[in-house]
C-alpha cells in the first residue's frame, strides 16, 4: 500500500454548530512530503486533529497507514506522532529533557532516547543550549525544541501542524533540512502550512484547502500547469490601465497591478501597455496556482 | 510490562521537571507543616498535634488530587502537549499513573516531615489510620480534580477553580479541628465533605472522640467514591471528541 493517509470527505461540525472542515478528501503517500495549504481558518488543523485521532469526525472516513482513524483509533496512535501548531514547550524543560521525556512516554528505553535525543538536538541546532530551561530559550528555539520532539519519535506518519509559524528564515531553513532528511530516511510527513513558498520548497504534494474543502490537490508543477497562464506581470505606480479589472487574468491592487500572459510576448507587450513601473516579468507560480484553482 | 512502566516513568520525568526546577514549593509545604504544628500545639497541647497528623495526611492526599493533578493536566492541556500525547502509543492509564506518581512529591514529603513528631508523640497508628483513610480521599480527589479540568473549556483558569475548592473543603469543615464542637444538626452537613468524613473516622478509630455514628462518613466516603467513578467516567476522554 503506497497510501499512508487517505481522507475521504472528511467533514467536522463542532458542538457550538460552527463547521471546521467540510469536505476533505485527498491521498498522503509513504515517505513523501504532504502540504495542506490553505489560509487561516480553512480547515487544515481540523483535518489534522481528525486524522490524528483527537477529534471524531462528523462525516467521511480518514484511513492512516491502513487503520481506519476511530475503530482503529489506538493502532493508529502507535503509529503517529503530532507537532501541534499552538505547541508550547513547559518553560522549566530544558531541550534534552523535553526530547528525551517525549521518547520515554513513547516507551523508548533511557539509553535509546538519549542517543536518538542527542541526534535530533544536533540536526537542528539545539545541542548547545540543550541543558537551559526553554523560559530562556527564543520562540524559535522552543519551536524546534517541539519539532525535534516528534522528528526524534521516528513514527511511521508525522504530523506537523504550522511547525514554521513564527520563525526566522535561518530556523525555518534548519527545520526544512530536518524534514527532507526524515523524508530521505523514509518516513512519512503531512505538514499544514499558509506560507505558499514553504509548501513549494518542502512539499512533494500540495493540497489546495479553501473553506473546509480539498479544491485541487497534485504536485507544484501539475498544479501550476492547471493555471491558463504562464507569466506575470507585476507593476507598481499605475498611472493609466488599458487592461480590463475584474477579468481573472488581472488582479487590480490598488496602485499596483498584477496581470497574467500566456506567452512571454504577450508578457511583454502588457507591461509596454500599462503606465506604470514594471516591478518583474515572471514565470507563474504556487501563489498564482493557489489565486486561480480556490 | 517493560514498555508500559518507560511511559509511566517518562511521564512522571517530565511533570516533576516544574517540582525540581522550583523547589520552593516543596519548602513552603514542610515550613507550612511546622508552623500549623506550632499553632496547634500553641492552643491544643498535644492532642492538638494529634490532630495536624490527620488533618495534614488527609489534607495533603486531598490537595495532590484537586490541586497538582488537575492542575498538571489543565496546564497540558494549555500547552497542546494533551495533544501530542493523544496522538501517541501512551494510553490514558499511563498518563495519569505518572501524574499520580510525580504529585505524590508532596504528601510524602509531608509525610517525613512529620515523621519526628510522631516518633516524639509515638503517633504511629495515627499516621497509619490517617494515611488508609486518606487513600479514599486521594481516590476522589483525584476524580474531582479530572472533573473540573476535562469540563472547563479554557483550563487556563483551573488554579483559580481547583486551589479554593482544595484550601476550603479542608479549613472550612472539621478536618483540623473535630466535629462534635458543632451543633448536632450541623454536624451532618460539615460530614457531607470527603475530607471531614474521613477525618472523622480516623478520629473515632483513633479514641480522639466520636461526634456521629461512624456509619454516616463512611457512607458519604462511599457514595462520593461511586459518584466519583462514575461522573468520572462519563467526562474523562482521550481524544475522538
Amino acid at each position: 500500500m503506497l497510501e499512508a493517509v487517505i481522507a475521504s470527505h472528511l467533514a467536522k461540525i463542532y458542538r457550538n454548530g460552527i463547521w471546521g472542515a467540510r469536505d476533505i478528501t485527498f491521498t498522503a503517500k509513504k515517505h513523501k512530503i504532504t502540504v495542506l495549504l490553505g489560509p487561516n481558518g480553512a480547515g487544515k488543523t481540523t483535518t489534522v486533529k481528525m486524522l490524528t485521532t483527537i477529534l471524531k469526525p462528523t462525516k467521511g472516513k480518514g484511513v492512516v497507514l491502513g487503520y481506519d482513524i476511530v475503530k482503529d483509533s489506538w493502532e493508529v496512535r502507535k503509529r503517529i506522532a503530532l507537532c501541534p501548531q499552538d505547541i508550547r514547550i513547559d518553560p522549566n524543560w530544558s531541550p534534552w529533557e523535553a526530547v528525551k521525556g517525549f521518547l520515554m512516554t513513547r516507551g523508548w528505553s533511557i539509553k535509546d532516547a538519549e542517543r536518538e535525543t542527542r541526534k535530533w538536538l544536533e540536526e537542528l541546532e539545539l545541542w548547545d543550549i540543550r541543558n537551559r530551561p526553554s523560559i530562556h530559550l527564543s520562540g524559535g528555539q522552543r519551536k524546534r525544541i517541539a519539532v525535534a520532539m516528534v522528528l526524534a519519535t521516528n513514527a511511521e506518519v508525522l504530523f506537523l501542524d504550522e511547525p514554521t509559524t513564527g520563525l526566522d528564515v535561518e530556523s525555518k531553513y534548519k527545520v526544512w533540512r530536518a524534514l527532507r532528511t526524515v523524508v530521505r530516511n523514509g518516513g512519512t510527513i503531512l505538514l499544514t502550512t499558509h506560507d505558499m513558498k514553504e509548501a513549494e520548497i518542502i512539499g512533494d504534494k500540495i493540497v489546495l484547502i479553501s473553506q473546509g474543502k480539498v479544491t485541487a490537490q497534485g504536485t507544484v508543477e501539475e498544479l501550476i500547469s492547471r493555471i491558463p497562464y504562464q507569466y506575470k506581470v507585476i507593476a507598481k505606480n499605475v498611472r493609466s490601465n488599458p487592461l480590463v479589472s475584474g477579468e481573472d487574468k488581472v488582479l487590480n491592487l490598488e496602485d499596483r497591478l498584477i496581470v497574467y500572459a500566456k506567452t512571454r510576448n504577450e508578457a511583454l507587450s502588457i507591461a509596454s501597455q500599462i503606465e506604470a513601473e514594471i516591478i518583474s516579468i515572471s514565470e507563474v507560480g504556487l501563489e498564482d496556482a493557489y489565486m486561480y484553482l480556490t | 510490562m517493560i514498555i508500559p512502566l518507560r511511559k509511566v516513568c517518562g511521564i512522571a520525568y517530565l511533570c516533576s521537571r516544574w517540582i525540581l526546577r522550583q523547589p520552593a514549593w516543596l519548602i513552603q509545604n514542610v515550613l507550612t507543616l511546622i508552623g500549623f504544628s506550632i499553632l496547634l500545639y500553641a492552643w491544643g497541647g498535644v492532642e492538638g498535634l494529634r490532630y495536624i497528623i490527620i488533618a495534614w495526611i488527609i489534607g495533603g492526599l486531598w490537595s495532590t488530587g484537586v490541586n497538582i493533578v488537575a492542575q498538571e493536566v489543565g496546564w497540558h492541556r494549555m500547552m497542546y502537549l494533551h495533544d501530542m500525547l493523544i496522538a501517541s502509543p501512551i494510553k490514558p492509564v499511563h498518563y495519569l499513573i505518572g501524574m499520580f506518581i510525580t504529585s505524590l512529591i508532596f504528601p510524602v514529603i509531608g509525610l517525613l516531615t512529620m515523621i519526628p513528631l510522631a516518633y516524639i508523640l509515638n503517633a504511629w497508628n495515627i499516621m497509619l489510620i490517617s494515611l488508609i483513610m486518606g487513600l479514599p480521599v486521594l481516590l476522589t480527589s483525584i476524580m474531582v480534580g479530572l472533573i473540573i479540568v476535562m469540563r472547563i473549556e479554557k483550563p487556563v483558569n483551573i488554579s483559580a477553580i481547583t486551589n479554593p475548592i482544595a484550601w476550603l473543603l479542608v479549613i472550612l469543615p472539621p478536618v483540623y479541628y473535630p466535629a462534635w464542637i458543632l451543633p448536632q444538626p450541623l454536624r451532618y452537613v460539615a460530614l457531607i465533605i470527603p475530607t471531614s468524613a474521613s477525618a472523622e473516622i480516623s478520629r473515632q478509630l483513633i479514641g480522639l472522640g466520636a461526634s456521629i455514628s461512624i456509619w454516616y462518613p463512611l457512607t458519604v466516603i462511599t457514595v462520593w467514591i461511586i459518584i466519583g467513578i462514575l461522573l468520572a467516567s462519563r467526562t474523562i476522554k482521550w481524544g475522538l471528541e
